[in-house]
């Protein structure tokens, strides 16, 4: 039974995750402001995937150089250069940005959407197949939506990802820009296709940032709904899983 | 019938509240119920938001503690006053302003020791309280009552007067149990409300003597015959040869009411105090006196012992004598500015005197703010008339009538003994004191945006002495802890308020910096200058403690709070003293992190 779910990773999310963990197989929206750590923690479940459950991962950047992802996190103590030579960790750039020419750089190519998604999943596919991947993560996931201005187009092209992922078996994150800090916010569409969502919220406060970590839907789980501290410390990301958010 | 030792026997679970007015005795109590702790073997959490561990420590081991193996702190006091939390292995850090801090860091240690049975000491809820009011009983009920449910015992302090009623009112009716402190007259009141162990119960303790600064008081000789030259010379820059030696008398307002904005119920009295002793010390700092000056002394003194002069100020004839040839502190007044000041023999009597004094710099520019404010004159006279009386009486001094009353001047009365009513006069409602705060900060605002004069008093001028300053500012190495804390808090607020409402006026950034930094500059706080560091040349608050203690440390505690203040409203960075005048540098310098 305990492998139909699998542990993140990260110190307290467990716990909120009714003591188990993701379901295996879904695809869950992680969404945060700026700096509030959704790459760390995405990462932290890949690493921890590796080294404490032996679960391989990949991770696909659609933003940030992973080259500066592996160095960002390297803070956290962890060598995901090691892992990527001893092909339990996979780093696939697919970053519409950068494969752009210099004088092109910085500016998202529209157009080609099928192109787009094919890509992205093909990319996908060698991945998982290069390290026998059992958990994706993708950063951001904003970056692919943009590609689709239509709504329409939009929801059926995330569809179709989350779909085949299904099929991969994978248990993925799917990283994405919460528009709106604070409390009150706009749900948005990928919220309601994943199969679950975990917000990472940051609210300003005389110039201190609180930090909550908050479960807002996990599809097929009893899990706790309500906002809980989290801190980003020199191992990684930890929730506190018992205590209040105080304002 | 309970003993004291038994009230400081921590029940084995459960949340005490521990309420009274600052000064009552609240952290000393706090101490011993700790120290029994330890004692007993037990784990103890101290969370410290008044001061740092280290002084705790200090605190701590002046009881007579040793070295405790299962002591460990949560420093919420400094990074919460701007510094860098020291890493220390029995210490994690939080902020006073983030409860979240709080009960992470808490939880923490908790884990570390992984043992219940618990002692939480938290000194004191006052801070978090005045950062996020009646959350604060949020967060006992839903963190503190719950730690102590699961085996551990809690004991919070919370100053009485610091708050809303009805918000203490909420937070006793949180706790499990409610003991009170009160001073009256020479006795400390101990009242236990309620508790989990014990009935309820009034326990009186004697309070031994005060203890004075006199012992702590050592003058560096070489600074103290500047100053004297300083103050009665010609007007020559004697202490501060780049700057002179007089400041704009916006400033030492500014510290004095900052300091009243953070801690109104003891920061009037702790002035008032301190004013009153480091003035009476006349005969101390005689030998530092202008040659000229010191012959007057010996010539007043010989007069006085061949009874040509009177030996005591009882007699309104005696006062008379001495008020014409500005004695007891009225030619100094004229001197260093802080008034013009007119000795009332009409109504007058025997041990009974009056003064009116013009201009007053504690006074001038709060019209009508519904109290009488005078700070420095009052209690300073009635110190140097200790000092001048051969027989040493004390003397204390009361406001009568005030420019902050409506009136023209201000009048005191000056007797020996006690005053009744005199610590109330003192202390400020909070309505008096947001409004004295709104004046500073709008007259401040009139000078940053349009250029408007700081202050425009007619005679004496808008500058005073870097004595004033001194004594506006108190003297709070002397005064101890609450007393820089409330320095450095308050000066913290004023200069959030500052950059925030230069923000609102739409300057920001470095222009808004360079604004403040130009208005220090103009007051002649120092020469202040903003590179990668912010480096103040002859800072007057330096010079105080340089002047009155050997205490070799960085300690600008309203200067570093009000440019911590200003620096994190603005630019969202904080301020470290790295260097000092104090400490022996030839200048005082903050590190922007």
């Amino acid at each position: 039974m305990l492998d139909d779910y699998i542990q993140t990773g990260v110190p307290g999310a467990d716990k909120i995750l009714g003591e188990k963990g993701i379901p295996r197989g879904h695809s869950i929206l992680v969404a945060g402001g700026p700096g509030s750590g959704k790459t760390t923690f995405a990462m932290q479940f890949l690493y921890k995937g590796v080294t404490e459950h032996s679960e391989p991962g990949i991770y696909i950047s659609l933003d940030e150089d992973p080259e500066d992802v592996k160095k960002n996190m390297s803070k956290f103590g962890w060598d995901l250069g090691k892992l990527e030579q001893e092909k339990k960790l996979a780093f696939i750039n697919v970053s519409p940005v950068r494969v752009t020419s210099s004088e092109k750089a910085g500016l998202i190519q529209l157009g080609m959407k099928e192109f787009k998604l094919i890509k992205l999943l093909e990319a996908i596919r060698e991945g998982i197949d290069e390290v026998q991947a059992k958990r994706v993560v993708i950063d951001p996931i904003t970056i692919f939506t943009l590609q689709y201005p239509d709504e329409v187009e939009r929801i059926y092209a995330m569809r179709d990802l989350i779909a085949d992922f299904r099929k991969t078996g994978c248990t993925n994150l799917l990283i994405s820009e919460l528009r709106g800090t604070g409390l009150e916010r706009e749900h948005q569409f990928e919220e309601y296709l994943a199969q679950g969502v975990i917000l990472l919220r940051t609210v300003l406060k005389d110039e201190r940032l609180t930090r909550m970590f908050q479960v807002e839907k996990m599809r097929g789980l009893e899990v706790d709904n309500q906002p809980r501290p989290y801190n980003i410390t020199n191992t990684g990301i930890e929730i506190y899983p018992t205590l209040t958010v105080f304002k | 019938m309970v003993s004291l030792a038994e009230i400081q026997e921590p029940p084995d679970k459960g949340l005490i509240l521990l309420a009274g007015a600052p000064g009552a005795g609240k952290s000393t109590f706090c101490h011993q119920v700790v120290l029994k702790s330890i004692a007993a073997d037990r784990p103890v959490i101290f969370i410290t938001s008044e001061q740092s561990p280290n002084e705790v420590i200090t605190l701590l081991s002046e009881r007579g503690m040793g070295t405790p193996v299962g002591l460990n702190f949560v420093d919420a006091f400094t990074e919460t006053v701007g510094l860098t939390c020291p890493q220390r292995p029995d210490t994690v850090c939080a902020n006073c302003t983030d409860l979240n801090s709080l009960s992470i860091a808490i939880t923490k240690l908790q884990e570390r020791a992984g043992q219940k049975g618990t002692l939480l000491a938290f000194d004191s809820l006052t801070s978090p309280y005045l950062f996020s009011g009646m959350e604060v009983v949020k967060f006992m009920r839903l963190f503190l009552s719950r730690f102590a449910s699961e085996g551990n015992s809690v004991l919070a302090l919370m100053d009485e007067g610091c708050g809303k009623e009805e918000d203490l009112g909420a937070m006793m009716s949180v706790a499990d149990g409610i003991i009170r402190i009160e001073i009256k007259e020479s006795s400390r009141i101990i009242n236990v409300v309620k508790h989990p162990k014990v009935e309820p119960e009034r326990i009186e303790v004697p309070i031994k003597a005060k203890p004075t600064i006199k012992s702590t008081m050592q003058f560096e000789p070489s600074v103290m015959r500047q100053f004297m030259k300083s103050m009665f010379g010609g007007g020559e820059a004697v202490l501060r040869r780049e700057v002179g030696d007089f400041v704009n008398l916006f400033w030492p307002n500014l510290a004095h009411w900052s300091g009243m904005l953070w801690d109104p119920k003891r920061f009037p009295t702790m002035i008032y105090e301190l004013n009153k002793e480091e003035s009476s010390f006349v005969k101390e700092v005689m030998p530092f006196f202008p040659w000229r000056l010191k012959l007057l002394f010996k010539l007043l003194s010989s007069f006085q012992a061949l009874g040509l002069m009177p030996k005591s100020f009882s007699k309104v004839k005696g006062m008379g004598k001495m008020s014409k040839l500005g004695g007891v502190g009225i030619r100094s007044a004229q001197l260093e500015r802080s008034g013009t000041i007119e000795y009332l023999e009409d109504i007058s009597r025997t041990d009974e005197h009056y003064f009116r004094v013009y201009e007053s710099s504690d006074c001038w520019g709060f019209e009508n703010v519904g109290a009488a404010i005078a700070s420095h004159l009052p209690p300073a006279m009635a110190g140097q008339l200790q000092g001048f009386e051969r027989e040493e009486r004390e003397w204390n001094a009361i406001e009568t009538k005030c420019i902050g009353l409506g009136d023209p001047y201000c009048e005191f009365k000056i007797v020996p003994g006690e005053i009744d009513g005199l610590k109330a006069s003192l202390e400020k409602d909070s309505s008096v004191i947001e409004r004295i705060h709104e004046r500073l900060m709008e007259r401040l605002m009139g000078f940053l945006l349009d250029g408007k004069p700081l202050v425009d008093r007619p005679r004496l001028g808008s500058d005073v002495h870097l004595h004033v300053v001194m004594h506006g500012m108190g003297f709070p190495h002397l005064a101890g802890e609450r007393h820089r804390m409330a320095q450095r808090m308050g000066g913290a607020r004023s200069g959030k308020e500052i950059g925030e409402r230069l923000m609102q006026a739409g300057i920001k950034g470095d222009e808004a910096i360079n604004r403040v930094i130009d208005f220090m500059n103009y007051c002649k706080v120092g020469k202040v200058t903003v590179g990668e560091t912010i480096k103040i040349k002859e800072n007057c608050e330096s010079l105080r403690t340089k002047m009155f203690t050997t205490i070799k440390e960085p300690s600008c505690y309203f200067t570093t709070g009000f440019l911590n203040g200003l620096f994190s409203a603005i630019r969202n960075k904080h301020v470290r003293e790295v260097k000092c005048v104090a400490a022996g540098d030839p200048y005082c310098e903050w590190e922007i992190i």
